[in-house]
């Protein structure tokens, strides 16, 4: 049964009604009139104190009695075949549990260097790295090819012989695709749209009156999170398992873990109390909580197997990097008629080094061509990172709208602006950003101002979009004491979640939200949202605020028995619950909890697809930031003083938090735009940075001003409105640096990291 | 993974060389030999804890500036003589690693520490300088590397931000021995691998280095110190160089000497510049005469040419600013 | 002992003598003390000198963590971050890459901060260790864990241990400390989650008071 309810949608001064139609026992959503509490305002997390004073326990800090520690064994070449593994001498040693190889069956193919062979459970972890040091193995080395270029020549050695099936994670966007080919190392192209005909395309864009062309690279970028990936594993005598995991996703590894060894998904129990960031790269069990789980079984003892740092680096994930050629083709006026994309990318063994995101979603135009295609490399598999092919795309695609309003004349932010003529959220974000952050001050021509330290602008437009999953259960509970708990098998990853969680049950009960307790992150808890596509909050929020709601209404039915009144004419002040007839009788919360029959309320309620009946949804979430650098161009040192972003992201929950996350994507950002990269020796391919002194990460010294504006944009499409903003903010910062160097010293650096050998060769360049 | 040793932690000097035998070695604050212990580039018996010695921890400004091995980085940039006498160097001290280093690092160690190199410090490789056969930056991912001095088997770069600063203010090292205290000049006590490949310094197994000395006639000259990074943060130069040197009343260049740092396997000193400079008229014009003329012996490898245009930068700033004119570069 | 080592015993002033003596008592594991205690029973057991040698399987030792004394078995080449974390349980200090460059491990050491994860644990005998699991005194949060709360300088909250343990070096040493100054001290704290701004902000506020 559906009710309808008339809500306040759009920007906070330009707000319509509409009426929407929802689920009876759902609360009306909250919409752009809602006056609230907590939610939209700053509030502190409730795990802060744990996480300032040590107390919060980490997977890497759990320790349980009997444990081991587990190690790998990894490959110091890329390409070969290991035929026979001795595991003898190392099962021999004193304080080895066991030993086992990481693969059942042998051959063995090894892909890239630091594949995983074999792993060791022992008393200490000083015992099983001298046990690793005791395997030994029969092997061959095949060829191998390290970089997109070398991959796609006629006759490279091949990575796979075999077609390879694009494994997906929470972490990345759908990919529906039926029909990708895999013909030597490339695995593609993709084409979009799937009927558009290259050679038409390509004469529809020649007849084009402006048009720019352009190749653009990124560098691989690994996630680096501080704690590393890992697991404890205790494999009960009873065959059932927990499992504690450094992971985004608690249920995505009870189902591998269950999966892989056929057991119940009941009898497996992953807990992640707190967990040292992830970034996309922590989903599932992956190969790390595959061994620990068969170490545990077969020792009956508790295993821990956390990755150091190297292991981290070379085999758990990483940003594929790209070669973008991008066409764009415009009227004299400036109007985008043609987009055009060929993406090549490397996730090494992996997948998923498509870009076209920002291509396809940001600006109008009358026709797109894009193909894009994986080439396998003999390096470590990608996986999801922060926005998935985002960041690329978009360093490709408004750096190459950059240099076409610089060939037109126009503007950089005018010739957006007058290519997004339909997005009122971008057209809003504009004024917004150009106002606070003073693009009219900007250095009008490139390259033009005296001396060797020079000062520039940039600018440019990110897209993500509005994703969310279904069936998540959140439980809400009151017991007699008043006291009120919020339980669902949620992580927090850094975002906050738990906060907001606290949040929504305080705002819709009329409590504080320290008088609520959080408890999440275990899959006994009711199934919840991996944190990936950032769909956490708009994923979980709905089904936490239904729950409270059912809850309250629970209340308020105690409350009108205990005053002898019909519900309706019961209202609700803050926690208080009056006579509607007569406001001086009233009950607190407590008194009404007092009277619950049995022990407690316990209510459960879900999140279910978007509100019906309405016009459609806007699933984009749009944003711009503007960035302001200083080239030195004697030393070819990029500075970023000042980054201002303006960022949609439906209705803020906790906007402190919130800000955190932005601030996160954004020095991601500048520190993908200038500083990391992954170098593989070219010869041997084995990785030379594995470390966190050479793969360069931003410290404080490489941090600008940063300043954020966050849109209030309210669609009321489900009882809290949230949608999401962990990836966004990364995505468009590369590219506005790029733009403000460009702006700065008048040449293009079309190659990611933007380090200071790269400005000095472009300058050189340009001087000729 | 550590391999087991032994530990000492001397009082003196002389109970410390006593102590040492076939396979021990030093540990100052222990940073480098940590890292090397861990990645098991080195495994000793023992390991004799010289950070026990008070004498080695001083900072001596009555005649000549003498600072003992065993002060710690952070106190050489905090020393308020050293600001005074020689600003490089404590700008220098102030910029190597991240303050937590500078805490337990020492003059000592950072000038006898082991080569940066990634290849050498990753026991994936076995490279030349490890006893290995080759050299793989030579072909490799050099772009860190060297510009100077590699063209014999090995292209690290010399690691100490130290060395770089003492070497342009001609340090002498004092060093004991079992038979006595013997002094070296600092110009003359780095190998390159031409001479040495598997070695980087004069300090023979067991000496000790006891303290640098930088003469009085050497102070208060006109100082220019720059470390070019990737990145702000802690981070390893990729150029660095050192000027010190003086003006005479005539506005002539006089006694100048230049070191970079991140350029070679040994602070390498720019001798064909200095003897140009000497007398030459202090402009703008003629020190980018001097500038341009410069690094035409230099050998970049495939990815690091871009030093050599970093470095004349630096050379053409550094210039200026001992000239004290306004660099227009 | 090898022939082609001196012999220490010759040596003045090292005591392997007296090292050795109390050897046989050693057990593995942490007991920890009220203050002056567990001098009082290791100098009973002739075990104080101990630092001037220590064979390679360790010895029982005392560390001064937090202000408590902890007797711990301790081997030359345990670093001080793996016998915090593995001996004396004090799992706030994390270490992220083993190697100087993070600044996850940070503790002080008298009011110094260095990385756990590069000194000896051997080398913090007699010193004064502080710990993230120290900076709060008994119910009461420091000011400083205060104003990263309050400011949000926490995100995932691995590198949060360490960036106190710097941020509290910071206001010790300097009570008005300007974000240059700020900057500077906590350029050896890497923070994946990208906290920094919010860092100087609590660093700020705590300073002041
Ligand atoms: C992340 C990171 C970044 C860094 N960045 C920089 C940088 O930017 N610039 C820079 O210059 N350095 C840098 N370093 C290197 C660091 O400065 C050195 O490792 C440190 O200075 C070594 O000093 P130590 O006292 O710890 O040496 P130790 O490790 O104790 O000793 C190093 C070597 O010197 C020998 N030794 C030390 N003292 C004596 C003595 N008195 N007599 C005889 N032998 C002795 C030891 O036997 C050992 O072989 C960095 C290090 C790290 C980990
Ligand atoms: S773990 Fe010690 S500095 Fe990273
Ligand atoms: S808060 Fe996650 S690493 Fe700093």
């Amino acid at each position: 049964m559906n009710k309808k309810e008339k809500v306040s949608v759009g920007l906070p001064d330009n707000l319509r009604e509409i009426i929407i139609e929802i689920p009876e026992d759902e609360p009306k959503p909250w919409d752009g009139k809602s006056e609230l509490n907590y939610i939209g305002k700053r509030v502190k997390r409730i795990d802060g104190i744990d996480k300032t004073t040590g107390k919060a326990k980490y997977t890497f800090d759990v320790k349980i009695p009997g444990m081991l520690y587990a190690k790998f064994l990894r490959s110091d070449f890329p390409a070969g075949t290991i035929s026979e593994i001795d595991l003898s001498k190392a099962q021999k040693l004193k304080g080895v549990y066991s030993v086992l190889p990481a693969q059942d069956d042998l051959p063995l193919i090894i892909r890239y260097a630091g594949q995983e062979i074999a792993a060791v459970a022992a008393e200490t972890a000083e015992i099983a790295e001298t046990a690793l040091q005791q395997i030994t193995f029969k092997h061959t080395t095949s060829d191998f090819v390290l970089s997109v270029e070398d991959a796609i020549r006629e006759n490279a050695p091949l990575v796979y012989q075999t077609t390879v099936k694009e494994k997906t994670t929470e972490g990345d966007l759908d990919s529906s695709e039926s029909s990708v080919v895999q013909e030597g190392n490339i695995r593609g192209p993709k084409i979009f749209p799937e009927d558009e005909n290259a050679e038409k395309f390509d004469d529809y864009l020649r007849n084009c009156e402006v048009i720019h062309t352009a190749e653009y690279r990124t560098q691989v970028q690994t996630h680096s999170a501080m704690e590393t990936h890992g697991v404890v594993v205790e494999w009960g005598s009873d065959d059932k398992v927990k499992v504690w995991a450094s992971t985004q996703g608690t249920f995505s590894v009870r189902n591998d873990i269950a999966d892989y060894f056929k057991l119940k998904y009941n009898d497996v129990r992953v807990i992640t109390e707190f967990m040292g960031g992830g970034f996309g790269a922590k989903f599932g069990a992956g190969l790390y909580g595959i061994m620990a789980a068969k170490l545990s079984r077969a020792t009956g003892k508790p295993v821990r197997l956390m990755l150091d740092r190297k292991g981290e680096h070379l085999s758990v994930g990483n940003r594929p990097d790209s070669l973008q050629k991008l066409s764009i083709g415009t009227t004299k006026e400036g109007k985008i008629k043609a987009l055009k994309l060929i993406s090549l990318g490397t996730g090494g063994v992996g997948t998923g080094a498509g870009t076209s995101g920002p291509i396809k979603n940001i600006y109008d135009y009358e026709k797109i061509y894009v193909e894009e295609s994986d080439v396998f490399i003999n390096a470590g598999p990608a996986a999801a990172f922060r926005a998935p092919g985002h960041p690329q795309g978009a360093f490709a695609l408004e750096q190459a709208i950059d240099e076409m309003a610089h060939k037109l004349g126009i503007d950089p932010l005018e010739f957006r602006r007058i290519n997004t003529t339909g997005n009122y959220i971008r057209q809003t974000q504009y004024v917004l950003g150009a106002e606070k952050f003073g693009w009219d001050k900007r250095n009008q021509v490139p390259g033009s101002i005296k001396g060797p330290i020079k000062r520039g602008f940039g600018v440019a437009n990110s897209v993500w979009y509005y994703i969310y999953n279904k069936g998540f259960v959140a439980t809400v509970t009151i017991n007699r004491r008043g006291e009120v708990q919020v339980i669902n098998g949620v992580q927090d990853i850094g975002g906050g979640i738990g906060t907001v969680l606290a949040m929504i049950v305080a705002e819709e009960l009329g409590l504080e939200p320290d008088q609520i307790t959080v408890k999440i992150g275990d899959t006994d808890n009711g199934f919840g949202p991996a944190s990936g596509g950032s769909q956490t909050t708009a994923g979980i929020t709905p089904a936490v605020r239904n729950a409270a709601y059912k809850a309250k209404i629970r209340m308020i039915e105690l409350a009108a028995s205990i005053l002898g009144k019909t519900t309706d004419k019961v209202t609700m002040e803050g926690s208080r619950f009056s006579d509607g007839d007569d406001i001086s009788k009233s009950l607190s919360f407590q008194q009404v909890a007092a009277k619950i029959p049995g022990d407690e309320i316990r209510v459960t309620a879900e999140r279910r697809s978007d509100n019906l009946g309405r016009e459609e949804i806007k699933t984009t979430i749009d944003g711009v930031q503007f960035a302001d650098v200083t080239v030195d161009t004697g030393t070819g040192v990029v500075k970023v003083n000042r980054i201002v972003a303006v960022h949609d992201c439906g209705r803020p929950m906790d906007r402190l938090t919130l800000e955190s996350q932005i601030n996160g994507g954004i020095i991601q950002g500048i520190s993908y735009a200038l500083y990391e990269n992954r170098i593989l020796d070219r010869n041997t391919g084995i990785m030379v940075n594995p470390n966190l002194e050479m793969y360069k990460i931003a410290g404080a010294r490489d941090v600008p001003q940063i300043e954020t504006i966050i849109m209030d944009f309210n669609q009321a499409m489900n009882s809290t409105g949230a949608m999401g903003i962990g990836e966004p903010a990364t995505i468009p910062t590369s590219a506005a640096i790029a733009n403000a160097v460009f702006n700065a010293i008048g040449v293009r650096l079309r190659s990611l990291p933007i380090t200071p050998d790269k400005i000095l060769a472009a300058l050189e360049e340009q001087s000729k | 993974m550590i391999k087991d040793f032994e530990y000492y932690l001397p009082k003196a000097t002389e109970q410390a060389l006593t102590l040492f035998s076939k396979n021990s070695a030093y540990k100052a604050g222990g940073i480098d030999l940590l890292d090397l212990l861990k990645e098991n580039i080195v495994s000793y018996d023992s390991i004799i804890n010289l950070s026990g010695i008070d004498s080695l921890d001083f900072i001596d400004t009555e005649i000549d500036l003498k600072i003992g091995a065993g002060v710690s980085i952070q106190k050489i940039a905090d020393s308020q003589p050293i600001q005074k006498y020689c600003p490089a160097l404590s700008e220098s001290a102030s910029e190597i690693a991240t303050p937590h280093i500078r805490n337990i690092a020492t003059l000592g160690g950072n000038l006898c520490q082991k080569p940066r190199c990634w290849y050498f410090r990753s026991k994936d490789f076995d490279c030349s300088r490890k006893g290995g056969k080759v050299c793989f930056a030579i072909d490799g991912e050099n772009k860190y590397h060297s510009i100077y001095g590699n063209q014999d088997g090995c292209a690290f770069v010399n690691p100490s931000g130290m060395a770089t600063v003492l070497t342009a203010l001609n340090a002498r090292l004092q060093i004991l021995t079992k038979k006595e205290i013997k002094t070296i000049n600092l110009r003359d006590f780095y190998y390159l691998p031409a001479e040495k490949l598997t070695c980087e310094h004069k300090l023979n197994d067991g000496e000790i280095l006891l303290s640098v000395t930088v003469e009085k006639e050497n102070l208060l000259r006109k100082n220019y110190y720059c470390k070019i990074k990737e990145k702000q943060s802690s981070d390893w130069p990729i150029a660095e160089i050192c000027i010190i040197g003086g003006i005479n009343s005539l506005g002539n260049f006089e006694n100048v000497s230049i070191v970079l740092g991140s350029a070679a396997p040994i602070p390498w000193r720019m001798i064909k510049e200095e003897k140009k400079l000497e007398g030459l008229q202090a402009t703008t014009k003629y020190i980018g005469n001097v500038v341009e003329s410069s690094f035409s012996d230099a050998n970049p490898l495939r990815d690091n040419a871009y030093k050599v245009k970093l470095f004349r930068t630096l050379l053409y700033r550094g210039l200026c600013s001992i000239a004290g004119l306004e660099s227009e570069r | 002992m090898k022939k082609d080592k001196p012999d220490p015993n010759s040596v003045k002033g090292i005591s392997r003598r007296n090292f050795l003596k109390g050897f046989g008592i050693t057990t593995v594991g942490a007991a920890v003390f009220e203050s002056g205690q567990a001098t009082k029973n290791l100098k009973a057991a002739g075990l104080l000198n101990v630092s001037d040698s220590i064979p390679i399987e360790g010895a029982k030792m005392i560390l001064y963590v937090n202000s408590k004394e902890y007797s711990v078995h301790i081997k030359p080449k345990e670093t001080l971050a793996e016998v915090l974390r593995e001996k004396l349980e004090l799992t706030g200090t994390k270490t992220g890459c083993e190697r100087g460059s993070c600044g996850a491990c940070t503790v002080l050491i008298d009011d110094n901060p260095v990385n756990s994860c590069m000194f000896l644990a051997v080398d913090a005998v007699g010193k004064q260790i502080t710990t993230i699991e120290g900076v709060a005194s008994d119910e009461n949060l420091h000011i400083l864990q205060n104003e990263f709360i309050e400011n949000d300088a926490l995100q995932c909250g691995f590198c949060t241990p360490g960036m106190i343990m710097s941020s509290l070096a910071i206001i010790k040493k300097n009570p008005a400390p300007d974000d240059e100054y700020i900057r500077k001290n906590l350029s050896g704290n890497l923070c994946r989650c990208g906290t920094y701004p919010k860092v100087f902000q609590a660093v700020i506020k705590a300073a002041k008071g």
